[in-house]
């Protein structure tokens, strides 16, 4: 019985872990319309939720309970900044693309639920491996949307230029049959909605999730 | 740019949730009533948000050259927003107070601000903006509400249920807002 029921608990821990990343994706997916942007802002996101539940960890005990949540945006909006620099100087023209939302990561609900959930309540090495294994989960999520976007909207791949190869992969068919929409702001919604219904599909297919 | 063109730019053609997707998830917003009351607040709070980046870019940021610290100082005053919009949260109802800080990081609200900070709006501008990005914001969350409540008496295959149905929903929605376009915009106010 009791394994029957913390076998139910972790299915459902891993729904609801699901669930956060998706809400994460949003809303950084509105311009990760290439798989390299989709990259970049995942790892952009990797990054902020490092250093914000780090700094979450360490400050237990010395912020009082309710300047935590006010100390964590603070430090979630300077890791923003800082990322959006380095971003800057490494390459000025995705910056550009990737506009405010860069910015924005400061108040992405993953960032911000692991440091309040987690991270304020344990040691700073148990805090940052759970950042980085959810800022990989969100870098694989984000670059499978952006992967299928790409895809399906240009019939293209883009993956960063090395040496003299621009690092863009043409997709036979797709390129000459493109579906549009799936590279605009309405497309992000569809291709999040279907492949997370995909994944649901899979999960339960395989006893991994609640049905 | 007019305070007409401002309004239905970012209620219908540059709408903050459906091509900015901006603000998604709200916290309790499944029923009409309480999208509407989630949708007023957040639209109260993208003017403020709005506004606060004026004030932070024309008396702080740009005396100072201070441009580049434009996330962290305008994340600080509107973090600080639930501390002085208790009160009229209360009169407005309980859950709102409970929500009000969750709202605060809303990315609608950051992502008005800083909209406004780099577009350079004037005050009147940043203050119509911030009606219009939050008003177009009320809108999306009223009609998503509404389908919500209709797909609750109807059949929808498991995997789809809950939160792809309503990613799904928002997505048809936006191909119907792609209707308004800036052509339409522009035949219509000259």
């Amino acid at each position: 019985m009791s394994e029957r029921q913390s076998d139910g608990q972790r299915r459902a821990a891993r729904s609801r872990v699901s669930l956060l990343v998706a809400v994460g994706l949003f809303p950084s997916i509105a311009v990760a319309t290439t798989l390299a942007k989709g990259i970049l802002l995942g790892l952009s996101v990797l990054v902020v939720l490092a250093v914000v539940g780090l700094i979450a960890s360490l400050l237990r005990g010395v912020v009082e309970e309710r300047g935590q949540s006010y100390v964590q945006i603070l430090v979630a909006g300077l890791a923003a900044t800082g990322v959006a620099f380095a971003l800057q100087a490494i390459d000025p023209a995705a910056s550009r693309s990737l506009g405010v939302y860069v910015s924005l990561i400061a108040v992405n609900a993953l960032v911000l639920d692991r440091a309040a959930s987690y991270a304020r309540s344990t040691t700073p090495g148990r805090a940052l491996l759970d950042a980085l294994l959810f800022g990989v989960g969100f870098l694989v999520c984000i670059s499978v949307v952006a992967l299928a976007r790409e895809a399906l909207g240009a019939g293209s791949v883009t993956f960063f230029p090395v040496a003299g190869w621009k690092g863009v992969v043409i997709l036979p068919w797709l390129s000459k049959n493109p579906i549009r929409v799936a590279a605009l702001p309405a497309g992000a919604f569809l291709v999040t909605g279907y492949l997370l219904a995909l994944y649901r599909r899979i999960a339960v297919t395989n006893g991994e999730a609640p049905e | 740019m007019s305070a007409l063109n401002l309004l239905i730019t970012f209620i219908f053609v540059d709408n903050i949730a459906l091509v900015l997707l901006l603000g998604w998830w709200p916290p309790r917003a499944r029923k009409v009533s309480s999208a509407v009351a989630v949708g007023a607040a957040t639209t109260v709070l993208t003017t403020l948000s709005a506004v606060v980046a004026w004030v932070a870019r024309v008396y702080v940021l740009a005396p100072l050259h201070l441009e580049f610290l434009q996330t962290v100082v305008i994340l600080l005053i509107v973090a600080a927003l639930p501390f002085a919009a208790h009160p009229l949260a209360r009169r407005l109802g309980g859950p709102l107070v409970r929500d009000l800080r969750a709202l605060v990081t809303n990315s609608a609200v950051l992502g008005a601000a800083l909209i406004a900070f780099r577009a350079s709006y004037s005050l009147a501008e940043s203050l119509v903006f911030g009606l219009s990005a939050g008003g177009g914001f009320l809108l999306v969350l009223f009609l998503l509400s509404a389908v919500r409540e209709r797909l609750e008496s109807e059949w929808i295959p498991r995997p789809l249920r809950g939160v792809p149905i309503a990613l799904i929903s928002l997505g048809l929605m936006a191909l119907a807002f792609m209707a308004f376009d800036r052509e339409l915009l522009k035949n219509l106010l000259g």
